[in-house]
């Protein structure tokens, strides 16, 4: 058994610990708080830019982008463009992990994929594996603001209209529940025509003036479109960051109560342990004395 | 005199929401001006000064950046990135953010950040135009 001494630094050092990590969850839930907050402020934009889109297909068959698949399939999809998100820091659970298997698992399925790399994990991973890494966002993980969102979508929406890349795929983490968060795939470009025109029917006979042309109206749109779904992406991701990170360091907490539980009463039982043993040696000493000064009276009387 | 609903979206939030009776939004080829009754229409907005009257024939004015409005049955939607009101522009900010533009431009990186910095002299001069317009009415 360990002396008293050391199982006291082993409660402190644990006791600290406790402090940090439950320190960080509720930095972690304030943080989720604020992330939720700003995201429920651009859901009506982000939904009316989504609904006008759909309109403006039901209204007029004579839309034709370059951000639509082609009415025929003839255009095969050769350049791939991965936009992943992971975190900034580690202890968050599988957090980063489950991210980075599943961008690993899409990339062995094409041959020509580029990375566009969210998170300073995810950086340090791919860089250190000589993941095919094309671009990289410093510090977006941490704030996810609007302001951002668009520098990435204006960057990736350049290499789609340069024709760098042929599609861009999202892969980003959601929240699924409060104890569990799924990795998503989600691709950007080319929308399908698909995924717009099903959905509510909308009556379609009203009849719009499109100025100067559907196209154009459609064009001015999608940059923000692009740019409001990296940004639901964004904090999608970083809500399942702070959620992992919250329940990672309850676990902790959790652990750690149970360590010191023991921990104490192991401290105790040496405590313990250590008085009986002085009693002990107390009373053996004095029963000593009394027996030497018994022994003297004795002889004493002996002499006399 | 007749009036209509206005709301105004911008990528983070609600701007605006109610009755007004005129509305003046900057489009492609102009000035284009909505009053009630306006025939249904879908158009492209450009960066600009947007302006609305209500009730009380009292004016507004927001500088708005790139995005769309649409006319249904005398409802008008405008969905725009950023949209500001003349007190909320920080004249020495958009001073600072021209001038930083102007660099960027000058200094030919990219394609892209050259466009990127295009816009962002777009906005700026549109944000020193309105706070400019303020200081004159007051």
């Amino acid at each position: 058994m360990a002396n008293a001494r050391e199982i006291k630094g082993r409660i402190d050092s644990v006791r600290n610990t406790k402090k940090i990590t439950s320190a960080m969850y509720l930095i972690s839930s304030a943080k989720l708080r604020k992330a939720k907050e700003g995201l429920a402020k651009t859901r009506p934009y982000f939904d009316a830019t989504e609904h006008e889109i759909k309109r403006i297909f039901q209204s007029t068959n004579e839309v034709d982008s370059h951000y639509f698949f082609p009415k025929e399939k003839t255009k095969e999809v050769r350049k791939q463009a991965f936009l992943v998100i992971t975190a900034d820091r580690g202890l968050a659970g599988g957090y980063n992990h489950n991210v980075i298997r599943a961008a690993e698992e899409e990339m062995k399925k094409h041959r020509n994929v580029r990375l566009y790399v969210v998170g300073d994990y995810g950086r340090r991973y791919f860089k250190k594996h000589k993941g095919p890494i094309e671009e990289t966002f410093y510090y977006s993980a941490q704030d996810p603001t609007f302001h951002r969102a668009r520098e990435i979508s204006a960057l990736l929406l350049d290499e789609y209209d340069s024709g760098r890349a042929d599609a861009i795929t999202v892969i980003y983490s959601d929240m699924e529940s409060e104890l569990s968060c799924v990795v998503r795939k989600a691709r950007l470009l080319p929308f399908s025509r698909k995924d717009f025109l099903e959905g509510e029917e909308e009556s379609t006979d009203k009849e719009f003036r499109f100025e100067p042309s559907p196209t154009s109206v459609l064009d001015s749109l999608i940059p923000s479109y692009v740019a409001g779904f990296i940004y639901g992406a964004l904090v999608d991701s970083f809500s399942a960051e702070q959620n992992s990170r919250m329940n990672a360091m309850s676990n902790a907490n959790r652990n750690a109560e149970e360590l010191l539980t023991r921990l104490k009463k192991e401290y105790n039982r040496v405590r313990q342990a250590a008085i009986t043993q002085q009693i002990t040696e107390v009373s053996a000493g004095a029963k000593a004395q009394r027996m030497r000064r018994l022994k003297k009276a004795k002889q004493r009387m002996e002499e006399k | 005199m007749n009036s209509f609903n206005l709301r105004i979206y911008e990528s983070d939030g609600v701007f605006y929401e109610g009755e007004v009776i005129k509305l003046t939004i900057p489009a492609y080829d102009g000035e284009y001006g909505i009053w009630a009754g306006h025939e249904n229409v879908v158009m492209a907005v450009v960066p600009g000064i947007l302006r609305f009257t209500t009730f009380e024939e009292k004016t507004y004015l927001a500088s708005v950046s790139n995005g769309m409005f649409r006319v249904e049955d005398g409802d008008v939607l405008v969905l725009v990135e950023t949209a500001e009101r003349p007190e909320e522009i920080d004249v020495e900010r958009a001073r600072r953010k021209e001038k930083e533009a102007r660099d960027a431009m000058q200094e030919k990186k990219s394609l892209r950040e050259y466009r990127l910095a295009e816009m962002q002299l777009k906005r700026e001069l549109v944000r020193l135009k309105l706070a400019g317009k303020e200081m004159l009415e007051d």
